[in-house]
């Protein structure tokens, strides 16, 4: 201590000393401003090189300093490049700053806390509010795709405001989720969508995003946990990744309003070529020749149409969609209290008219610091969304959605007598007469207590939690043809999710000399409890109201409640140390204990420990004069995944009824059996990368390969049906996903008013069933009208593999003897054949041998749904005050089975693609690829007929803007304006043939098949940024 | 740092609550260890097993639809050109193999039944409920833990015979019983049932009743003197076959003492929505479909019914899947009351009967003024009737004889015919056996019975070969073989069953 306090004092007296002017001193002043917005900079620390002398500057971004006439000056920032200029003489010094690109400065947001991004030692990948603000997306998991390495984003359907998927690092689970967490302000949210589906069939509703309330406006950053190292301290719910959203809080010292707002319209082009009334008369005639609107009866000649009667109903329902969104935040930030706040307002429609997503959102985050020791913070995160949709708009899987109902129906247009009564099966009188609403608010909100116990140990505890409302209306008219026998329906259900978190944290941060430690510990528990109603009304004697009213409907023939809870408990310690900043190790452990789990497997504990080497600190190589940054990352551990419905592992029987006569009875139904042993689904993970940087920072690589094992899948298993169970949760088998993630950043030039910069991200993952238990496949998903399942999961297969019948060619006439429709010995049929059907392999038979027969042994992988590689390609351009940037994402190499294509190809009255019409087999030009169809109902089965490549390359967004100038600005009071100009989905070049080659099915168990999805738009924003 | 110990004070209170914290409360769904707690609940877990009978979810594996499917189609009565799926075509026209979909759905859910029965019928001994109560529920559960068994074997053959209830994971595989073995089950649990069940008149529509355990005994003696018989399916060679017929007549004689059960004269009235549970049903599905209630209702309007004219409004009509033969058709003399009752030329339109061309399973048919679900009806399945009693009866009694003197079954045949028929049966009547064969057809038509009746006794593959269809065509005559006097073991049951294995499988599949 007394040496300590010596040299204290001796470097006060040199100060002291230093501080009387021995050389000639003047007031330096100066401005100093941002290279990127011409914005001035608060809090921009300003030094004397080799002193300790030193200032930061003021609210609007003007410093003054005493120098002598030939100091050097230093400027530093956080997020930009120091900069240091010789004084020679000058009083007046502005300075403009650029930005850091390779900023390892820059504070990164990890589970627990937050550390340099430097001192990472796992795989982090991060988003910024900039790189966010680009697209005109409704979520922020839209502006996600192709932007992260290691993360796919998916969605089903391309309607305002549908469920997303995201994938990090492939898929890694069957039966539980592989959605990753949500931690939103230190929050963990579990996004399981099923939670907030509310009513049974046949009114399913499709999903809905359950983070759609967030405003992608007022997020600060997105970071991707996704190696064990960062997301292990997750424990029993970090296996699929950790997404954190980290909500905005204003720039100190300032007080600031700002404005923005964009509007914009979309519209969608693409159009599938189906037949004309003309053509499909021609068609039907043949077909159906007993119907009389297309044959006439009498003399069985084909009745003429024209053009002019025909009707297309893509035309008619897709229409000009309009986008607006407006968001103001206010902040007032002091040393002592930070306060930010906004309110959004935003309004997406969907391009299938009758559809839209609204949201209205209200933030409130406040920082205070009570005393020293003492601090308090509050996020409140609000959100009210309502959605109306298309009645099974976005559904991959019920055979009545709208996107099918504007293909398949027949282009009979309203000039045309209908006995048919095709105004019936109108979709544009569907579209209008039936209601699917949703709305839903959620709160989230969280205060966070710190104290700190002594100046490197701070104790944490934070209380919150959030609330979700939903409720889904849904009304279909009794004209509306499919529910006519039930004389009008409406489907009402809510469901109220209560979840309560308690944190209790304690951060200890020290440093010795060359050492440093940083250490956490701590204790937390959450609960969730979900409370659900539905009921169904039908035969409306009135439907004026609709669902609104449905006391005016005679019967209520469905209704249920639900409530349903669980648990979580948990233990959790880091510990972080660091040599020299050189090398790193940090090691983590956290011990879950969950409600969902039993007797010695109530508690599990994940390990995780990292390595890291920072040897571009090395002298060595810091001689070379080459990298800027060179750092290997090692990491392993194991993260968990308990994300199943709660009371899996009970036995269980559930309400079912009975009539005798005309009497109701309830009667219970046993549907599960106990397995008290269900325990934890782990995955062992395993991550090398390195982080360099090259040229002063132009050239930036991180590059990761990882290998993570998911063991003891929680696997709803299907079990002998003689036990009475069909399928009983299990932990079975094992899943392989192994990967390489690249990011590149490069800065292709710096010029003084021109800089070009371009961003890539390259992923692969390969999947694989390693174990699988007793089994040696599971078919899995269906397919609308048939049968046959499309999806297997099979040892050394990938998780995503299609399975299906391969086809070889079309049934000639020549397969058959003479005359006959008996086939010719060697020719393998496939339930009766004709000509003109689909001719499938003979693989095998129940010998294991091909029998000659076509049937269930012939079935194998046709296809895989993951893609061999995707990424995404970014590249931003700045002349002066405008700048441009463009943004492309592909995917590549996975297989779609277009279960659209069976529907559009002779199934009953439906309408036909002309591409199939063209070209199916007829008797007098017998194609040897389409088949006719007359073969429909025999071909409903998953084939390689249907299967095509889904690669594409999507222009995804392009943004063209300009910032005004500072010094026109400031005569107006404005301190920053600017205006943009953005096109989003601009091209996809795909040789896939349906509507959208990234719209297809996501469940795990049911992937890669396309239905009916509804598109994707192309949306044209104007935007407008105002900041006082 | 004094702080420290209040921190300390809170974590071990918050940790000394955690056992609770930690465990699962069920709110919405009953734990089936309770369930035989009070008379109450033990009343809904009975109710839950007879619902497996109409389990709406999947309809293809109750009598709502997939078992009109199996027990209809591919006969020489019944059929059609049906679609080429597992649901209609593979059982139209014998394509099926063992990884159909709709045989594997009727399994497991027969065999949900069963481990519920066992589960009432093992544990309600100690249970603390009224010993009237106990001896009723159990007897409920083994008359119908007999009935999916029958079912099963019929269709099967041997299959596990699981008697205990699956409680762990332990439980889960069970091998292939012999045929034996499961009718000594059958047998046992119908013989204990039958005297502690109800009369029929004490009890509500849809349960069993002692009449009803009787009637199913009664067909399962008979059905096992068949096939012990006539040999269509090896493994009956243990069966006494003069013995189980005088077994059938004598059970069946104790149904037809029962003072409760009719025939009536309005042969329509027994499938008619408003009067379907009249005295001359001894055990009958009951289905619910009215306009309120979509998913308790049976298909079978929908599958066989004439068709709708006209519109697209099918409400009253049915979809016709398949239609009777000219076998059946000319098996009616062409002023038979009951003819004109099974067999429709028409279709409707509206209420209005329109006259066309075909031939239509009318059995079933919608009501005029019927205000429902058009596919998924209130139409009772009936599986036990007085008239079928009296057939059995009067078939055992012959085949007991050997085929000779059968003065009682004379009398049944004629007593059943006096009421059906506006043309007395011939006297003398030739070959009485093949009498009663035609007669069960007309009697029973579309009531599961023919393809069941076809295998015990032998007669499937020449009788399936000589369809001769109305106007549709089947690929039944030219696909039908030996192999299909037993459906095969579903595949997914011998994939996920570790006791079976496919060396297990019946012949030929």
């Amino acid at each position: 201590m007394s040496i300590n306090f010596t040299s204290k004092f001796k470097i006060t007296l040199i100060l002291l000393c230093i501080g009387f002017p021995v050389l000639a001193q003047k007031t330096i002043r100066g401005t100093i401003t941002s290279a990127k917005n011409q914005e001035t900079l608060i809090g921009v620390k300003v030094a004397i090189k080799g002193t300790n002398l030193g200032t930061i500057t003021n609210v609007n971004g003007e410093y003054n300093i005493n120098a002598s006439n030939d100091a050097v000056l230093q400027f530093s920032y956080l997020g930009f490049v120091r900069s240091e200029v010789k004084l020679s003489g000058q009083t007046v010094l502005d300075i403009v700053l650029t930005e850091d690109a390779m900023n390892l400065e820059e504070v990164v947001v990890i589970g627990y806390g937050s550390v340099k991004k430097r001192d990472l030692t796992g795989s982090v990948a991060s988003v910024s509010s900039e790189q966010l603000k680009d697209a005109a997306s409704v979520s922020f998991g839209d502006a996600l795709r192709g932007k992260l390495s290691g993360v796919q984003v998916t969605s089903s359907g391309g309607e305002p405001g549908a469920g997303l998927d995201i994938r990090i690092r492939g898929i890694n689970s069957i039966s539980a989720s592989s959605d990753p967490l949500y931690v939103v302000d230190g929050v963990p949210i579990e996004s399981n969508q099923s939670e907030i589906k509310t009513g049974g069939s046949p009114l399913d509703q499709p999903s809905i995003n359950p983070l759609s309330y967030i405003d992608p406006n007022n997020i600060a950053s997105i970071e991707v946990l996704k190696d064990a190292s960062a997301a292990a301290i997750y424990g029993s719910r970090g296996a699929n990744g950790v997404i954190l959203i980290t909500t905005k809080m204003g720039e100190i010292g300032k007080t600031q309003f700002t404005f923005s707002s964009s509007g914009g319209v979309s519209v969608f082009n693409k159009r599938i070529d189906m037949l004309s009334l003309p053509e499909y008369a021609q068609y039907i005639h043949v077909r159906y020749p007993e119907n009389p609107l297309y044959t006439d009866q009498v003399t069985l000649a084909p009745i003429p149409y024209d053009d002019s009667q025909s009707i297309n109903w893509q035309d008619q329902l897709f229409n000009e969609a309009y986008v607006q969104n407006y968001n103001t935040t206010f902040s007032n930030n002091t040393d002592r209290n930070k306060l930010f706040m906004s309110v959004g307002y935003g309004n997406t429609e969907g391009v299938i008219r009758g559809s839209s997503f609204k949201r209205l959102s209200f933030l409130i985050n406040t920082d205070t610091k009570i005393s020293e020791k003492l601090s308090i913070s509050l996020r409140s995160n609000n959100g009210y969304s309502n959605r109306i949709g298309q009645l099974y708009g976005t559904g991959q899987g019920s055979s009545s959605g709208i996107t099918m109902r504007i293909l398949a129906s027949r282009p009979l247009g309203p000039s045309v007598v209908d006995s048919d009564d095709s105004d019936f099966f109108s979709p544009l009188r569907f579209a209008t007469l039936s209601d699917k609403l949703n709305r839903s608010l959620t709160s989230l909100t969280n205060l966070t207590l710190s104290y700190k116990l002594t100046n490197d140990l701070t104790f944490k505890v934070l209380g919150g939690g959030y609330i979700t409302n939903s409720k889904n209306t849904t009304f279909l008219s009794k004209q509306v043809s499919n529910v006519s026998n039930d004389n009008g329906l409406a489907a009402l259900g809510s469901a109220l999710t209560f979840n309560w978190l308690n944190e209790n944290t304690l951060n200890y941060e020290k440093t010795f000399g060359d050492h440093r430690i940083t250490g956490l510990g701590g204790f937390t528990m959450q609960q969730n409890t979900i409370e659900s109603y539905f009921l169904q009304a039908t035969n409306f004697a009135l439907e004026i109201n609709g669902a609104n009213a449905i006391q005016d409907a005679l019967s209520i023939p469905e209704y249920g409640s639900d409530k349903t809870s669980w648990a979580l408990m948990s233990y959790l310690g880091r510990l972080n140390y660091s040599y020299k900043g050189k090398y790193q190790i940090t090691g983590s452990l956290r011990a879950d204990g969950s409600s969902k789990f039993y007797d010695d497997n109530k508690f599990s504990y994940f390990p995780a420990v990292a390595l890291a080497w920072h040897a571009g600190e090395e002298n060595l190589i810091k001689k070379l004069n080459l990298f800027n940054q060179l750092k290997f990352r090692l990491s392993y551990g194991l993260i968990g995944n308990q994300s199943i419905r709660p009371y899996s592992a009970l036995s269980k029987a559930v309400s079912v009824r009975y009539f005798s006569g005309n009497t109701e009875s309830k009667g219970a139904s046993t549907v599960s059996v106990a397995n008290r042993g269900l325990t934890w689904e782990t995955s062992e993970t395993f991550n090398a990368g390195a982080d360099l940087s090259f040229f002063k920072n132009r050239i930036n690589l991180t590059a990761d390969a990882y290998v993570k094992n998911t063991k003891d899948l929680l696997l709803d298993a299907p079990v002998a049906g003689s036990s009475g169970f069909n399928n009983i949760f299990q932990n079975i088998g094992m899943i392989r996903n192994k990967g390489l993630e690249l990011i590149l950043g490069t800065v292709n030039i710096d010029a003084k008013d021109f800089k070009w910069t371009t961003n890539i991200n390259f992923n692969v993952n390969r999947n694989e069933v390693v174990e699988l238990g007793t089994q040696s496949m599971i078919l899995t998903g269906r397919l609308v009208n048939s049968q046959v399942a499309p999806n297997i999961i099979k040892l050394g297969s990938s998780l995503g593999s299609l399975y299906g019948y391969v086809q070889e060619g079309i049934y000639q006439m020549d397969d058959f003897l003479p005359n006959t429709t008996t086939l010719k010995s060697g020719i393998p049929s496939f339930g009766a054949p004709r000509p003109g059907y689909l001719k499938f392999k003979d693989l095998s038979g129940a010998a294991g041998v091909p029998d000659g027969i076509v049937d269930a042994y012939d079935r194998t992988i046709i296809g895989n749904a993951n893609p061999k590689h995707f990424g995404g390609i970014g590249n931003a351009f700045s002349y002066k005050r405008v700048s441009l940037s463009a943004f492309i994402s592909w995917q590549y190499g996975n297989d779609i089975l277009n279960w659209s294509d069976y529907f559009l190809s002779g199934a009953s009255y439906n309408n036909l693609k002309s591409d199939f019409y063209n070209n199916m087999y007829t008797a007098t030009r017998p194609s040897n690829t389409v088949p006719n169809y007359a073969d429909i109902t025999g071909r409903n089965v998953p084939s390689s007929y249907y299967i095509q490549d889904g690669s594409f390359v999507r222009l995804q967004n392009l943004t063209l803007k300009y910032s005004f100038p500072r010094a026109l600005l400031k005569k107006v009071k404005v301190s920053f304006l600017d205006l943009s100009l953005s096109a989003d989905n601009l091209a996809v070049f795909t040789d896939y043939n349906g509507y959208d080659p990234e719209l297809t099915s996501t469940d795990p168990q049911n992937i890669g098949t396309d239905f009916f999805s509804y598109p994707r738009p192309k949306t044209y924003t104007v935007g407008l940024n105002i900041r006082f | 740092m004094k702080n420290i110990k209040y921190i300390i004070l809170t974590l071990v209170i918050i940790f000394t609550s955690c056992k609770k914290f930690l465990e699962e409360t069920p709110y919405s769904f009953k734990s089936p260890s309770n369930l035989l707690q009070s008379e109450e609940a033990a009343n809904a877990f009975i109710i839950g097993v007879y619902d497996r009978l109409s389990a709406p979810n999947p309809f293809a594996s109750s009598f709502r639809q997939g078992l009109l499917i199996v027990a209809n189609f591919g006969t020489d009565d019944f059929s059609g050109k049906g679609a080429a799926n597992q649901l209609y075509g593979d059982f139209m026209n014998y394509t099926f193999n063992a990884t159909n979909n709709n045989l594997d759905l009727i399994w497991n859910n027969f065999y949900s039944g069963i481990n519920q029965a066992s589960g009432i019928i093992n544990n309600i001994p100690t249970a603390p409920l009224k010993d009237a109560t106990k001896t009723k529920i159990a007897a409920e559960a083994k008359f119908l833990r007999a009935l999916f068994y029958f079912y099963l074997v019929r269709m099967h053959g041997g299959v596990p015979l699981v008697t205990k209830e699956t409680t762990s994971l332990e439980d889960l595989n069970t091998k292939r019983a012999s045929i034996q073995e499961v009718y000594q089950l059958i047998i046992k649990d119908l013989t204990e049932a039958a005297p502690s069940l109800p009369e029929a008149a004490a009890t509500v529509p849809g349960r069993a009743t002692r009449g009803a355990a009787l009637a199913l005994l009664t067909k399962v003696y008979l059905t096992m003197g068949s096939y012990g018989k006539y040999k269509s399916v090896a493994g009956y060679e243990w069966v006494n076959t003069t013995e189980a017929f005088k077994q059938a007549v004598n059970e069946g004689n104790k149904v037809l003492s029962i003072s409760d059960y009719k025939l009536v004269s309005d042969y329509g009235s027994i499938f008619n929505p408003e009067t379907e549970n009249g005295p001359e049903i001894i055990y009958s599905v009951q289905m619910a479909g009215d306009a309120t209630i979509s998913d308790e209702g049976s298909f079978l309007a929908n599958l066989f019914a004439p068709a709708s004219i006209g519109n697209m409004d099918v409400s009253r009509g049915g979809q016709n899947h398949a239609r009777p033969t000219r076998n059946l058709i000319n098996k009616y003399a062409a002023t038979d009351i009951i003819k004109a009752w099974n067999i429709a030329n028409f279709g409707y339109n509206g209420c209005i009967e329109v006259l066309q061309n075909q031939s239509y399973a009318a059995k079933f048919r919608k009501p005029c003024g019927y205000n429902g679900q058009h596919f998924s009806t209130s139409i009772n399945f009936p599986l036990l009737r007085l008239a079928d009693v009296m057939l059995m009866v009067a078939e055992a009694e012959v085949e007991a004889n050997g085929g000779v003197s059968a003065p009682n079954a004379i009398i049944l045949v004629n007593k059943l015919g006096a009421i059906r028929h506006s043309i007395p049966p011939p006297s003398p009547m030739g070959n009485i056996l093949d009498f009663i064969f035609d007669e069960r057809s007309r009697e029973l038509a579309y009531e599961g019975q023919r393809w069941f009746d076809l295998v015990r006794t032998g007669r499937l593959i020449n009788a399936v070969k000589s369809t001769v269809l109305s106007t549709a065509t089947t690929s039944a005559p030219a696909n039908i073989k030996p192999i299909h006097y037993l459906y095969p073991i579903p595949q997914n049951e011998i994939d996920n069953n570790s006791a079976i294995n496919n060396s297990d499988q019946n012949p030929g599949y």
